[in-house]
């Protein structure tokens, strides 16, 4: 499905538009570009892209509206693009419904990965796949069990349940806040060191190396996610 | 003139018991024994009490014993030239001794005030001496005149507008008329009691500056008919004084600024120095091999043609991270730094997300990382902890390659918890640092490599700072060097986590 999906750009900068149109198609990607928030919605609704790349800083309004746009309607993976690279405006745009975020500057390469990651999730999603593998490591949500090595590994409710919510949606970031609203409730969302002691238990028993993981991985300040390539 | 009487009649009371005694024993003392007891206690009288009592004492010592002693007794009649002369003898003793002793009270009193002034003019001149700044020195300066003068003494100082207002000590409020406070700044003259100006005013204003300025003026309040010419002649003196050394503080105020301002200016023309400099060098190789590879005429091969645009993508990252370290630094020495968002965070998920930074960027580096007890947490900023590990460790790499560019010894993360303190140390194999060279001599752009803008470890420094952190540098056994930040333990209890 990746190699003729078609994407959405969102960027008023004519040199940064031409080098991602450019980087997209020659790595089999379609493309169309929007250089307005509004040129963006009418493209988003009359060719329903399979994915969005989305500035921030638009001539016409904040390309974070664009995102509360099409929550309401669709799972479109969106992937943002910015030169605001403070950890606020990170965490509302993935709470807003962002799926990955990448402050320039930056390579092809990473964005061409991370590219390939959300339309992958997105492809996951479509096939309702209740299991989730990646490598060693086999997460089925239905029957609640995790297998590393084919080996059963043995969790708290705890871990069950941020493992859980981070493989529902693979690769796809989730703040700090949502983590501690979904697993341990509303009123526990500035014990931030609730998620980090249990994710640092997480990783002691899923990861080889905790200190370079390969599944869980964190977004410094905003949250975690899991690798999904 | 109550305490006066009251004397008087202790004095009665007195020459009634002497009188009584030598009545009793006037056989035994005789006319002169009888006159000496008298005397005496007209010499007594002198000494402690004023001239009138003394006088009022000597008068009646002379009824007594003409009434009393001298033939014929019991009468008041005068009989004997020798009687006068007694009389007259007794008024000379007290007169010349209440004089005396007045004398010597006065000198005895000046002597104690003397005294008492030297002693006040040694604490204001160490006081003076002393004194780091203006504010405080003013203020000491406030109290001890308080203390010596028992008077209420207060600092007036003009704002941006050349209004004076109480600036010392803070909790005073009224403030003498603001045309006489501008007289004073205008003119540099005191004005009030025993000055030459305004003497009808009901306070002292005494300037610090005998020469038109907006220095801080002295208010001193409350005077009264008891205050004399000597004690403004004194409180002028010690104002003298303080303006001395007012003005000698106001010039290494200035002085220690215009040092600061030409350290200043030196950083700023350093950095752009370097700015011009290492900037300009990547550039450079960017676009020589973008145009290079724009060129249509040349030949290049594939391997030349992946050469350069591997030097360019190489080169727009060094830029890149080179911008964010300044962009940091600007940050971090603006206020900004005050609304850093600061959370719980754990060193080996700082440890994962700089691997991850490495491994998107192409990067290949050997980490080693050893924590020493699980779940510690330190607290921080997490993009802030990232940059400065990632910095240390550039730095590190740097080190082993300046060694060998061959057999590439991994760079070594520790964390480790001694007592209150959480510390991440970052381990090279490289040449170490210089013996003499310590954390407190890391300044901006002081390179001691070819390449780059020697901001790593300043902005590492910059960042320990924000987090009450301490940094410190050493070198290993068996070579390479050794940079630790030291976090104080968060208190937070996870052992029900």
């Amino acid at each position: 499905m990746s190699e003729k999906a078609q994407i959405l750009i969102i960027e008023d900068d004519l040199q940064i538009s031409q080098f991602l149109q450019s980087s997209l198609k020659a790595n089999g990607y379609h493309t169309v570009l929007a250089r307005k928030l509004a040129d963006g919605k009418s493209i988003f609704s009359e060719q329903k892209p399979a994915l969005v790349i989305l500035d921030l800083n638009l001539p016409d309004g904040d390309g974070r509206s664009f995102i509360e746009h099409v929550r309401i309607s669709s799972d479109l993976p969106i992937l943002v693009l910015s030169a605001r690279q403070s950890e606020q405006e990170k965490v509302d745009c993935f709470t807003l419904g962002a799926d990955d975020y990448l402050a320039k500057p930056f390579g092809v390469n990473e964005l061409l990965a991370r590219v390939k990651v959300s339309l992958k999730r997105s492809a996951m999603m479509s096939l309702r796949d209740d299991v989730f593998k990646l490598d060693d490591l086999e997460i089925d949500t239905v029957n609640s069990s995790v297998l590393l090595n084919q080996q059963q590994v043995h969790l708290t409710p705890i871990e069950f349940k941020l493992l859980f919510m981070l493989a529902k949606k693979p690769g796809k970031v989730f703040t700090h806040r949502q983590l501690l609203t979904e697993v341990w409730g509303p009123e526990y969302v500035d014990d931030t060191h609730y998620l980090r002691i249990h994710m640092g238990r997480l990783r002691a028993r899923l990861e080889k190396n905790p200190a370079a993981p390969r599944y869980i991985i964190t977004e410094a300040g905003i949250g975690y996610r899991l690798s999904a390539t | 003139m109550k305490k006066e009487f009251i004397q008087c009649f202790y004095m009665a009371v007195l020459l009634v018991v002497i009188t009584a005694i030598n009545n009793r024993f006037f056989s035994t003392l005789g006319t002169t024994g009888i006159t000496m007891s008298y005397l005496l206690l007209v010499v007594a009288t002198a000494y402690f009490h004023t001239f009138f009592v003394a006088s009022s004492t000597a008068f009646a010592a002379f009824f007594a014993i003409n009434y009393f002693f001298v033939i014929p007794r019991y009468t008041f009649q005068v009989e004997h030239i020798e009687s006068w002369a007694s009389l007259i003898s007794f008024l000379v003793v007290s007169l010349v001794i209440t004089s005396l002793v007045k004398r010597l009270k006065s000198q005895t009193n000046q002597s104690v005030v003397a005294s008492k002034r030297a002693e006040f003019a040694r604490t204001l001149a160490e006081n003076l001496a002393l004194a780091k700044d203006t504010n405080t020195m003013l203020h000491d300066t406030c109290s001890l005149l308080k203390a010596e003068f028992n008077k209420p003494f207060f600092i007036a100082q003009s704002d941006a507008n050349n209004t004076y207002t109480i600036a010392l000590p803070p909790d005073y409020l009224k403030l003498p008329d603001q045309n006489a406070m501008e007289w004073v700044a205008n003119n540099g003259k005191p004005i009030g009691p025993y000055t030459d100006n305004w003497p009808e005013s009901p306070y002292w204003l005494i300037p610090f500056n005998r020469l038109p300025s907006q220095h801080p003026i002295l208010v001193v309040c409350g005077i009264d008919a008891n205050d004399n010419i000597e004690m403004y002649t004194a409180i002028k003196s010690c104002i003298d004084q303080v303006s001395m050394a007012y003005q000698r503080l106001i010039n290494s105020e200035r002085a220690r600024l215009a040092e600061l301002m030409a350290q200043e200016e030196a950083i700023q023309s350093a950095l752009l120095a370097s700015i011009a400099h290492d900037m300009r060098t990547p550039l450079t190789s960017i676009l020589g091999a973008a145009t290079t590879l724009q060129q249509r005429d040349v030949n290049l091969d594939t391997e030349q043609m992946a050469h350069l645009t591997a030097l360019i993508a190489s080169q727009a990252q060094y830029l890149a991270s080179t911008t964010e370290n300044i962009l940091s630094l600007i940050r971090l020495e603006s206020n900004a730094v005050k609304e850093i968002p600061m959370d719980l965070q754990s060193p080996e998920e700082i440890i994962g997300i700089v691997t991850a930074l490495y491994k998107s960027r192409g990067d290949a580096v050997d980490l080693l990382a050893t924590i020493s007890e699980p779940d510690l947490l330190i607290k921080a900023n997490a993009n802030l902890l990232t940059q400065a590990l990632v910095n240390l460790i550039d730095n590190a790499k740097q080190a082993n390659l300046a060694i060998s560019n061959q057999h590439q010894e991994p760079i070594k993360i520790d964390v480790t918890k001694t007592g209150d303190l959480i510390n991440i140390s970052v381990k090279d194999r490289g040449i170490g640092f210089g013996e003499a060279f310590n954390a407190s001599q890391i300044k901006k752009f002081s390179s001691g490599h070819a390449k780059g803008f020697g901001l790593g470890l300043s902005i590492v420094q910059a960042i320990a700072k924000a987090h009450d952190a301490t940094l410190t540098i050493s070198n290993q056994n068996g070579g390479g060097a050794c940079v630790t930040l030291s976090f104080h333990a968060p208190d937070v209890d996870t052992s029900h986590v």
